[in-house]
């Protein structure tokens, strides 16, 4: 290692020297500079003598010269120049003059350079080279070390600054892979009137003309600030640099205080860098167990598809991967999430103040962000788990203009289970793909395009003849147009579906094949229009266009004699448009104010039933058929949503916010299981099935200790649903043509408080939540034909009251790291028996109140290290090790009890799904 | 990493991945509703009519066998046109009416009225035809025999089917003694005593269901009904099955269907919720008050097979238990002390060169008698 780099370092000192130096006489310089720019100065000293200069102007550009010169030869009138900077000169026997920082450039090659017995040691001494491994970063940081202390002029230069303001946009990008950097803060370091980059690494910043330091933060990114002077309008790209942990010296981010800034409340954003340390079983990082670690998220158990937040159910959380609507986040049933991490930037979850920009869905807005493509060389990255592999490639087409990233990952495990010796598995088949392109283009500096293709497919079979499968398939593209710095906007046009399909064809009489299908299409515009530093106006409008296949049934082979039944294909639009501003009213007090309004319309052609009014909806009482044409409008809802929330700083490190929301959503999720299973249907909102409806008010307290290393936060909130859709007992929810005969709605009520303590940086980092919440539904409607529970509240399937998280990363060295999570909370609750009795042959169980009882408490402790391989930069690949073991106690923690008739007589069991500690190893590898 | 590291990673990847399940004691829970258990359908035809009334009983008593009877009810059919057939009470509980003729184009009401005077009444009932069983076939498959019935209906009216199974098998106990301990003493074997032969019959626990209500045709094709495992006892001598066959109504099928799902489908990921359910009895009084059942009238169809070890010769192989049993020599000075603590005779152990009766060759008694293997001695009637 040592040996390679002395060798890179000789042959980098060969490159610089040039011939042997002799003596010769030297040329005298007279003259009085005053308030040169060195540029000028240079040009002045050229034209009046022989020399020639060599220097990189983005180091000297903000040197001025004053000198007073008498006669002195050139050596002379340097030296004087740069005393006490940082600037080396070198003169040659040509005249030629190389003016460097902090290098010494050696005109001349050391004494018996070509002499063979010179060892290298020397040489390496001699040239004052530090045998470093990450000579590379050192580099960066000397680069931007620079450009902090350049000073940038913005906009046309005047010889006065004329009083007012004005307003710079531009990029901050990744300095390494040249792609933006969401979500990272750019803000004054006087005032702290900042603002936050969007999805595309784009801010605009309105702030007095004049001389400023303008600092960047990033999670994940080193802080770094820019020195400029504003003489109008014009543009500043940044670019920053990974944070690479030092053992030494740890860079403390003296101004990560976005959590006490920011507006927003209830965001969680977790960078992949945070992702990848939290241990997953299988060792391979999961962004949805991740997001399960945060406070307010739970889930009903391990082998769940989907996540609640602050007591809201699986379905009403909006899944954005790079815009695309995902509505099955998961693969091999709930065991992996559908994201492949090496293609994920980032992730944000809200949770309860949601920008007006989204609607749809009542919970929650879960917005993954696809990263880019490196921009400015070909990579690649991949890993290889004992039951996944993945492969990741990007870099660019054209050179800082068009970059793409394709990532694919699949599963083997078949292979494994078909190795099992037990029948129960070796029938089984289990297997997934998921396939990602991303594509973005800058035409010019103000507009860009970005396209978006996703692709996931899951298919297995357990021990039986019965094959299920689903799919994800996403495709938009995304043009951002910015018509100038104080105003830009995006334009989305995307497809999303969804399918799944049951097929069984072991008997060749019943064979028949079950699909489900969504299809939505939307076009959106959004704008963004900052008229000054204290408002940031947001507006847009957006058309979402459903169209549901809610069931088909039909026969697989010659013999089948399943009659083909096709549930009514169903339609709607869902148009929206909203406007929120974000009003700086004092350097302390923030508000935001947004509206949303939503239009929704239910569409032909499909048939209604109306129901005998004052009687509960059931075949029986169906009174009428009414038959709507192609694209007539059926049934239309909609109303004003509202998005206010208020920050105010009560010191540097400590502020209050609080949100009001309120939410619609006309797309439910019809389920009879605890977790989402793959054969869950979504229904639209019709005459007869109204759309839910929520708000949410929280408030929120936050500060941050020790020079902000360490943050605090404590929220609490309360939730009102309405019109949650809940089954009926022994409701049938595939192929139902009338469902609104097999649900009631309930009115729901959440409510709850988060605390987390988080330290992102440090050899030590992690985070410890608690929350508390309850979620309680009521069903007290006689109309629908049946009460739950004597219509008191009752407890929702995923009300589990406490929970515990803890992340934790110890970095004992840049190779070695050790990751531990620590999990408790509450036993979800369930319905026991409360009676047995003997029917058709056995004994049996009498269910009755739903949800009175609650599964054993769940603990979980996970423990992964990471190995890294050395860090040589020239080596062609870079690989590291993750090893750890899931469930380290190996605690039974039961997913499920049940009781099942067995010979006769009645058995309660209990279900554990990783009942075991699960050791992993996954081999990642980039290059 | 060698070969077998990587199997032994699988294996524990995958015995994590399977998980475990323990059994679970659910929370003593005091409160027993006292719920009235209505067990049985009305036969119109050859067979009797049994319905059994319970009650049900605390949740602690679950995977034991308690029944609760409710004795001294008066139970009856009544038509829709007055006429009564009243059910007589044969043991606690069990109530009972042979051959009952009833109208099929008539409504008929199930009528309880208890020994503490609540009245239960059901809905309407419609005496639903039954369509002849077509077949009950048999496939030995690698993991044992699979049973299959068939049935349709031309009319393609009857669309709902429930079944019930009675397995009987012979099989046959380890020893086929020739002595027996009688009385103190041991002598020959009583001819019409054997203890060799015996036949076990097993009546269907689980809920058999089946519909052809999404197909073109209501035809019922391989139907899976039983379920004899590879190398197991039922197929060791002669194996034996009826299969009934009731017509149901549409809501008669979504009841069973439901108790299937709450007590027999459970455990899976997916698992539905169980839920409360309602049958099509009411308390007269109070309606909204549970009344457990569903009473359906129907003219069952029957058909029998017989499956001999035979017929299964190459595949079968019922392991021997003889390994379980040694033979051991009772002197004759301890007879009474082996032959009444759990041992038999099979055979006397006579002196080769003097003839003289040494003791006997005994055996554990289940290596013997097949009555304790849970079985009767008595051959069934239908048995060939």
């Amino acid at each position: 290692m040592k040996f390679c780099w002395r060798q890179y370092f000789s042959f980098f000192a060969f490159l610089l020297v040039c011939q042997v130096v002799f003596a010769q006489p030297e040329q005298m310089i007279t003259g009085d500079f005053s308030n040169l720019s060195f540029d000028q100065f240079i040009h002045q000293l050229e034209s009046a003598t022989r020399y020639h200069f060599f220097f990189d102007t983005s180091q000297t550009n903000n040197l001025t010269v004053t000198l007073k010169i008498n006669d002195k030869p050139l050596r002379i009138v340097l030296q004087q120049l740069f005393n006490k900077t940082d600037f080396r000169f070198a003169i040659d026997e040509d005249r030629n003059v190389f003016i460097t920082k902090k290098i010494q450039i050696q005109t001349t090659l050391p004494d018996g350079f070509f002499d063979r017995s010179f060892s290298p040691d020397t040489a390496v001494a001699e040239s004052n080279m530090i045998p470093t491994e990450s000579a590379e970063d050192i580099e960066r940081d000397k680069l931007s070390a620079s450009l902090e202390n350049r000073l940038f002029e913005i906009g046309q230069r005047t010889s006065q600054i004329k009083p007012g303001r004005s307003t710079i946009a531009g990029y901050v990008k990744d300095m390494k892979s040249g792609e933006p950097i969401a979500g990272a803060a750019v803000y004054l370091e006087n005032t702290r009137a900042g603002v936050v980059t969007d999805q595309f690494g784009y801010f605009s910043l309105t702030l007095p003309r004049g001389r400023h330091t303008i600092r960047i933060s990033s999670v994940g990114m080193k802080d770094t600030k820019r020195e400029v002077v504003v003489y109008s309008d014009g543009k500043l790209n940044i670019e920053m640099q990974d944070f690479v942990q030092s053992l030494k010296a740890v860079i403390v981010g003296a101004e990560k205080t976005s959590n006490i800034r920011g507006l927003q409340m209830g965001v969680e954003r977790l960078n992949i860098k945070m992702i990848k340390q939290v241990p997953v079983v299988f060792g391979e990082a999961d962004v949805l167990r991740t997001v399960l670690t945060l406070p307010g998220v739970t889930s009903v158990g391990e082998a769940s598809t989907g996540f609640n937040v602050r007591g809201g159910s699986a379905d009403q959380n909006l899944i954005l991967f790079s815009d695309a609507t995902i509505y099955n986040p998961s693969h091999l049933f709930g065991f992996f999430s559908a994201f492949n991490p090496d293609v994920v930037k980032d992730v944000e979850l809200y949770k309860s103040s949601i920008p007006e920009k989204y609607g749809g869905r009542l919970s929650s807005v879960l917005d993954v962000t696809a990263r880019e493509g490196n921009r400015k060389k070909f990579s690649g990255v991949g890993g290889i788990g004992p039951l996944t592999s993945r492969l990741t490639l990007e870099g660019p087409i054209v050179n800082d203009k068009t970059s793409f990233i394709i990532g694919g990952r699949t599963t083997y495990s078949d292979w494994i289970l078909k190795n099992i010796p037990n029948d129960e598995y070796h029938n089984s088949r289990a297997s997934f793909y998921d396939l990602n392109l991303n594509i973005n283009h800058e035409f010019n500096s103000k507009n860009s395009i970005y396209l978006t293709g996703y692709l996931s497919h899951d298919q297995f079979r357990l021990n039986s003849d019965t094959t299920y499968k689903y799919s994800n398939k996403n495709l938009n593209v995304k043009w951002k147009h910015i018509f100038n710095n104080k105003f830009y906007s995006v334009f989305l046009v995307g497809h999303d579906q969804y399918e799944y399909s049951v097929s069984s064809t072991l008997n060749p009489v019943n064979a028949f094949n079950l699909a489900f299908q969504i299809d939505q299409t939307n076009v959106r515009a959004d704008f963004t229009y900052v008229p000054s530093s204290n408002h940031t106006i947001d507006f847009g409008i957006s058309s979402l266009h459903y169209s549901l296949q809610p069931g088909s049934f039909t026969p697989v082979g010659p013999r089948s004699l399943v009659v083909p039944d096709f549930v009514q294909r169903e339609q709607a639009l869902e148009n929206a448009a909203y406007i929120g501003d974000k009003f700086e009213i004092s350097p302390a007090l923030s508000v935001q104010g947004g509206l949303r309004y939503s239009f929704y319309g239910y569409l032909g052609s499909h048939d209604v039933y109306t129901y005998a009014a004052g009687l509960p909806k059931s075949v029986g009482t169906i009174q009428d058929t009414l038959s709507y044409g192609p694209n007539s409008i059926i049934k239309t809802y909609g109303g004003p949503e509202y998005r206010i929330s208020a920050r105010w700083t009560l010191s540097t490190n400590t502020s209050l916010k609080a949100s009001y929301n309120t939410l619609r959503q006309y797309i439910h999720l019809l389920t009879n299981s605890t977790s989402i299973s793959p054969t869950d249907i979504w229904k639209l909102s019709d005459p007869n099935i109204k759309p839910q409806t929520g708000d949410q008010y929280s408030i929120g307290l936050y500060q941050n200790f020790k020079s902000n290393t360490i943050e605090t936060s404590f929220e609490l909130y309360y939730k009102n649903i309405w019109h949650y859709l809940d089954y009926k007992s022994g409701a049938t929810l595939v192929l139902n043509s009338h469902i609104e005969t097999d649900v009631f709605n309930t009115k729901g009520k959440s409510y709850g408080a988060e605390f987390m303590i988080k330290k992102s940086t440090g050899k030590l980092n992690g985070w410890l939540s608690y929350t508390y919440s309850r979620t309680l539904l009521k069903q007290d409607d006689p109309l629908a034909g049946q009460t739950i529970n004597n219509g008191d509240f009752y407890p929702a399937d995923f009300d589990k009251p406490h929970s515990v998280n803890f992340i934790g990363n110890y970095r004992f060295s840049h190779r070695f790291s050790v990751s531990l999570d620590v999990v408790y909370s509450t036993g979800r609750p369930i319905t026991l028996p409360v009676a047995v009795y003997y029917l058709a042959g056995s004994q049996r169980v009498f269910y009755s109140e739903r949800n009175q009882y609650r599964v054993p408490d769940y603990f979980r402790t996970d423990l992964s290290m990471n190995i890294e391989g050395n860090h040589k930069v020239k080596k062609f690949k870079h690989s590291s090790w993750t090893l750890g073991v899931y469930n380290l106690t190996a605690r039974k923690n039961p997913y499920s009890i049940y009781f099942v008739e067995q010979g006769g007589l009645i058995q309660g069991y209990k279900l554990s799904i990783f009942g075991t500690a699960i050791p992993f190893i996954t081999y990642n590898f980039r290059f | 990493m060698n070969k077998n590291l990587i199997y032994i990673f699988i294996f524990l990847i995958i015995s994590g991945l399977i998980g475990c399940v323990q059994r679970f004691i659910p929370p003593v829970n005091q409160s027993n509703p006292n719920y009235l258990v209505v067990d049985g359908s009305i036969v119109s035809g050859q067979d009797s009519t049994i319905i059994n009334l319970s009650r049900t009983t605390n949740v602690n008593d679950s995977s034991q066998y308690v029944f609760n009877p409710e004795s001294g009810a008066l139970v009856s059919v009544v038509g829709i046109n007055g006429d009564v057939y009243p059910l007589i009470e044969q043991s606690p509980g069990r109530y009972v009416v042979d051959q009952l003729n009833l109208n099929q184009n008539e409504l008929y009401k199930l009528q309880i009225t208890t020994a503490s005077g609540s009245q239960y009444l059901s809905d309407s009932i419609a005496v639903l035809p039954t369509p002849p069983i077509d077949s009950v076939s048999w496939e030995l498959q690698g993991d044992g025999v699979h049973i299959y019935v068939n049935t349709h209906d031309p009319q393609n009216k009857t669309r709902y089917y429930r079944w019930k199974t009675v397995q009987t098998w012979e099989y046959h106990s380890s020893y086929d003694a020739l002595v027996q301990f009688t009385n103190g003493t041991v002598e020959p074997v009583d001819s019409n005593d054997q203890q060799f032969r015996c036949w076990l019959n097993v009546p269907s626990t689980n809920l058999i269901l089946g519909s052809s209500a999404k197909l073109a045709q209501d035809i019922i094709y391989q139907q899976p009904v039983a379920f004899i495992p590879l190398n197991s006892q039922q197929l060791s001598v002669e194996y034996s099955i009826v299969v009934t066959q009731y017509a149901l109504s549409q809501q008669a099928y979504s009841f069973w269907q439901l108790l299937q799902q709450n007590t027999e489908q459970l455990g899976s990921l997916f698992d539905v919720q169980p839920s409360e359910q309602t049958g099509n009895l009411h308390n007269v009084a109070n309606p909204r008050e549970p009344v457990l059942g569903y009473v359906s009238i129907s003219t069952p169809q029957q058909q029998r097979i017989f499956i001999s070890y035979y017929q299964v010769l190459n595949t079968w192989a019922y392991p021997s238990q003889l390994a379980d049993c040694p033979l051991k020599i009772v002197p004759l000075d301890s007879l009474n002390y082996y032959f009444t603590s759990g041992f038999v005779p099979v055979y006397a152990d006579v002196d080769q060169s003097t003839g003289q009766l040494i003791g006997y060759y005994s055996a554990y008694d289940y290596c013997v008698r097949c009555v304790e293997g849970g079985g009767t001695t008595a051959k069934p009637p239908f048995w060939p």
